[in-house]
């Protein structure tokens, strides 16, 4: 079981994020929650998290900005899973090109989240 | 009051335009500020409305996350019922309540799929949301029509399936789509039938997103396509066409035959077009036979098809077309040309005089 594993989660659909904290929580992960890409990027400031999940479409900071802000600025190999709706094959290829290690098209299963989350971690 | 009654007076004392325009002035003065008072009215409710919106939506989130999270830790399947959010059942007798309680279910369901939607979709069963949903499938109201089909859809009710029929021939595009989207995403390519019954057309928008939807699917089992083919709906042979393509069905070639002598101008082409990728060699004979009878864009394609599986038999067609009048046509003539006799092909080239052949022949040469 991996304990205590810091995750960033940048979601700006509420119940969304509400479930996947009940469920990573239940699994020992310690999660924050940002409701736009900018808050994400001070939440990843100040926790150093080890896995980022962030949405690609989100007011003020986009899922790709968060990425590119991660790699380049920050200059970090955390891990990136990226969260798409249908439809925006191309937004994921940019996502990758940025640096996002995996991605998951909504509607999003939770238990493939979490095998995904655990290889990520591996 | 005295100095009331000197206004009166100097009133009095004005022409009669000025007295109108006085009045006019007053009554304007007043009418503002019941407006303003109306609309700051209108304005606080608006706010009240708002505020009680987004506070009764995030409540119902809470209570529906926490029931949709501990159904799903609990992992059966029976009796979700007795742990139904009370908030959100004693909300549904409220028209305003219910419509959030709906919309933030249709927006978690758009967002989680796999076993943690079977509790959503329990609360919505076997409460009146379902009664509300299904009622709405005999609204006057196009709109909600629509909803009605869209949460049903959503919330995967069969059992509706004669109701939503009915409307498949609904006046409104927006409710026809919504039908069609029903029947495809529950029954998948079976829910395809409704094109036997449709008389409307079926947009380029509403094709893609059918494909889209079959698209993932694994079941690829599709009976229709025979009697699609023969729809006196284009639309419908149109889109029968598409899925004779993603899908290979080869075994629908004499239905596809068939359409090569259709009355209308886009089914003939697709049907010469789906043949040619299918490389039907009965096809080109056919077409050989009725060459005269179509149009140009039709002889084009038809070209095109010959240049894509050329066999020896199509040479004496081909050598009475390497000096048509339209660009096109000669030069699929003269690659096809190239491909079957290339010793004819090269004296062709040193025969030809005229210097716009002899380009045409020049750029096929080397192409």
């Amino acid at each position: 079981m991996s304990t205590s594993k810091k995750i960033v989660l940048a979601e700006d659909n509420t119940a969304l994020s509400m479930l996947l904290k009940f469920k990573l929580e239940k699994e020992k992960y310690e999660l924050f929650i940002a409701e736009d890409g900018k808050s994400a990027i001070e939440l990843i400031e100040i926790h150093q998290p080890d896995i980022i999940l962030t949405d690609i479409m989100m007011p003020y900071v986009s899922g790709l900005e968060l990425t590119s802000y991660v790699r380049n600025t920050l200059d970090k190999k955390t891990p990136i899973l990226v969260f798409s709706a249908a439809g925006q094959e191309k937004i994921v290829l940019q996502a990758f090109d940025l640096g996002a290690n995996d991605f998951m098209c909504k509607p999003i299963s939770v238990n493939e989240l979490l095998i995904r989350i655990r290889r990520l971690l591996a | 009051m005295a100095r009331f009654q000197d206004l009166l007076e100097t009133y009095e004392q004005y022409p009669v335009l000025i007295q109108v325009i006085w009045v006019f002035v007053v009554v304007l003065f007043f009418s503002i500020v019941v407006f303003v008072i109306l609309l700051k009215g209108v304005r606080v409710n608006l706010r009240k409305k708002e505020k009680f919106i987004y506070n009764y939506q995030k409540k119902v989130e809470a209570c529906l996350i926490e029931y949709v999270y501990y159904e799903h830790e609990r992992n059966t399947n029976d009796a979700f019922e007795k742990s139904f959010p009370r908030e959100i059942i004693r909300g549904l007798s409220s028209r305003l309540k219910r419509k959030i309680i709906l919309a933030t279910m249709m927006k978690l369901k758009a967002e989680v799929s796999g076993e943690m939607t079977l509790p959503i979709h329990a609360l919505f069963l076997k409460t009146r949301l379902f009664d509300f949903a299904k009622d709405k499938l005999d609204s006057d109201k196009w709109h909600i029509v629509a909803l009605g089909i869209k949460s049903l859809s959503m919330f995967k009710v069969n059992s509706v399936s004669s109701e939503v029929m009915k409307h498949v021939n609904h006046k409104r595009v927006e409710v026809r789509r919504e039908a069609q989207l029903y029947f495809v995403n529950l029954f998948e390519f079976e829910g395809l039938d409704f094109l036997t019954k449709i008389q409307a057309s079926l947009s380029e928008w509403d094709q893609i997103q059918l494909l889209a939807i079959l698209n993932k699917f694994e079941d690829q089992k599709i009976t229709g396509v025979g009697v699609w083919l023969r729809s006196t709906n284009t639309s419908v042979i149109l889109f029968a066409l598409k899925l004779c393509r993603m899908y290979n069905l080869l075994e629908f070639k004499e239905a596809i035959l068939a359409l090569l002598i259709h009355v209308d101008k886009e089914v003939k082409i697709e049907a010469i077009k789906l043949l040619s990728y299918f490389q039907v060699s009965e096809a080109k004979e056919l077409l050989k036979e009725e060459y005269h009878k179509l149009n140009l864009e039709e002889r084009i394609i038809f070209f095109k098809m010959l240049e894509k599986s050329p066999v020896k038999q199509d040479l004496p067609f081909v050598l009475k077309y390497i000096q048509d009048v339209n660009f096109q046509i000669n030069v699929s003539a003269l690659k096809v040309l190239k491909i079957l006799d290339i010793e004819k092909f090269k004296n062709l080239k040193n025969a030809t005089l005229d210097q716009r052949p002899q380009e045409i022949i020049d750029f096929v040469a080397y192409k």
